[in-house]
């Protein structure tokens, strides 16, 4: 045996040891000159043939062929190792390849790869990586549901403020024509009665329309609160004795008090405040109250001006919100089941406080006792 | 479910016959094979596949390449992408340039089946 053989023979026994597939190529031809006994167990006697047709089942060299990071300008071992992941088609396989350059002991220049099977490793990334990609098209298929959705929201905004504005130009002839109708002709009492009753239902109309293009201004963060002197006493007593007069009141007596105690007539509680929203929101609070008061029950509205920074007004009835619905009660469309109920009272109610910089909030802790305490700073628009 | 016809695009021969293999298992018809991402993109409207599955690394247009043109010209393309590259960005880069599925192999008989369907339920008209 001459000393390359010997050489030879060494290095063979070196890497029969290893406990990893490990093939020697020439990188010239790619001929297979040694494949170590981990490889030969699954590849069979694989020297002279070629590394890509045996290993990789190619025709043709390997696209992820490495051989030439190998290598120098003039084809000899250059000291680098490349390490790759691989991914056997024919085997089905995974495989960490380590792969370096030497010169083999009859002279040809080889590259050594060493393969180490990480099958099991991969697998688990694979599972984690599809698990991520189902995510990443789920994310994607919500994000194009959620852009119909918000072109829908848009559409139907745009829809009902067009309602909105042109509901209002006929109507303005369902609220001049009658007084032109009891002015011009001489009707009968009875006609007469019907014609004002159109009128008021015109006016009606006219200030549900006005209403609900402030709440839509007010949803929208488009309305400009504009906070004037108001007086919250005369607020109050003008609304109450508004309301007595009429059906909802039935036989409740409304008790006005301030911090307490009984409202003085004349008394005055002065503050600053948008009267378009002051208005209508202490009348949703107290028909509310009214209605959802048992007969003959009395309905309490008290005005408390003793904090420097804040007013409130308190209004109190007998009877309870139900507990299902006492964390939603200022959500939109939320009602206690009343007929006619919109659920746009204590919510629109929510949002003129908080347009003003206050807050609202429902005290459900006496049993048999409703409270509804609205808060306004006293400076409109910035939070006490 | 009823079959469905698949274009297989694939550069290894190797894959293309294990995959039409199994997708002729699961009672599809395979359509057409492309073996570059630039043959898949010319022949896919005249094939009209119900679903396109798609390897990544090919030599003349990967298949993130192929899959963005594809759906640049038929944006109801339904394209699974099958390959053996696991890394997160590849997943990334894959589903946002529109590939409704995705496959990593050694690819299993269940998981290609129910990946077919999942995608067939949801993005077949």
């Amino acid at each position: 045996m001459n000393a390359s053989m010997l050489e030879s023979a060494l290095l063979q026994t070196h890497f029969d040891v290893i406990p990893f597939g490990i093939y020697v190529v020439d990188v010239a031809t790619y001929e297979i000159v040694f494949v170590n006994r981990h490889f030969r167990e699954t590849l069979g006697a694989a020297e002279g043939s070629r590394c890509h047709e045996v290993i990789f089942g190619e025709s043709e060299p390997c696209l992820h062929c490495r051989i030439p990071e190998l290598l120098t300008g003039t084809g000899m071992p250059n000291g680098v190792t490349v390490i790759y992941d691989h991914y056997n088609e024919r085997e089905e396989h995974w495989y960490q390849m380590q792969e370096k350059t030497m010169g083999w002991p009859d002279g040809r220049v080889v590259k050594y790869a060493i393969a180490v099977d990480i099958s099991e490793l991969k697998e688990t990334q694979n599972r984690l990586a599809e698990a991520h990609a189902e995510l990443a098209i789920r994310n994607k298929d919500l994000s194009a549901q959620n852009r119909i959705l918000q072109e829908n929201i848009e559409l139907r905004e745009h829809v009902e403020r067009i309602a909105r504005h042109d509901l209002k130009a006929p109507l303005s002839a369902l609220i001049g024509l009658p007084q032109v109708l009891l002015d011009n002709y001489d009707l009968p009492a009875e006609a007469e009665k019907v014609v004002r009753l159109i009128e008021q239902a015109g006016h009606s109309m006219l200030e549900m329309l006005n209403q609900s293009l402030v709440l839509y201004r007010l949803e929208t963060g488009a309305y400009d609160l504009t906070p004037t002197p108001v007086d919250l006493a005369d607020m109050v007593r003008r609304t109450a004795a508004r309301l007595s007069t009429m059906s909802v009141a039935r036989s409740h007596a409304i008790r006005l008090t301030r911090n307490g105690r009984p409202l003085e007539p004349g008394e005055s509680v002065p503050c600053e405040g948008d009267a378009l929203l002051l208005d209508p929101m202490l009348q949703n609070l107290l028909v509310n109250a009214l209605e959802a008061s048992p007969p003959d029950g009395e309905v309490g509205i008290d005005i408390r001006d003793d904090d420097p920074e804040s007013l409130t007004m308190a209004v109190v009835n007998r009877g309870e919100v139900p507990p299902a619905i006492r964390d939603r009660m200022f959500e939109k469309y939320v009602t206690m089941g009343k007929r006619g109920g919109t659920g746009l009272g204590a919510y629109s109610a929510a949002l003129a406080a908080r347009a003003h910089g206050g807050g609202i909030a429902l005290d459900a802790s006496s049993p048999g006792r409703t409270t509804v305490a609205v808060r306004l700073p006293r400076r409109p628009g910035t939070a006490p | 479910m009823k079959p469905l016809r698949i274009m297989v695009v694939d550069d290894s021969g190797l894959t293309v016959k294990k995959m039409v293999k199994l997708l002729e298992e699961l009672g599809h018809e395979v359509a057409a094979v492309a073996s570059t991402g630039q043959q898949a993109v010319e022949e896919y409207a005249a094939v009209a596949p119900d679903i396109v599955a798609m390897d990544i690394t090919m030599p003349d247009l990967d298949g993130i390449e192929a899959t963005r043109r594809i759906m640049a010209v038929a944006p109801d393309a339904r394209i699974v992408i099958v390959t053996s590259h696991g890394q997160e960005q590849m997943v990334m880069d894959a589903i946002e340039a529109g590939a409704k599925g995705y496959i990593l192999k050694p690819v299993k008989i269940e998981k290609l089946k129910e990946t077919l369907e999942t995608v067939a339920a949801k993005y077949l008209p």
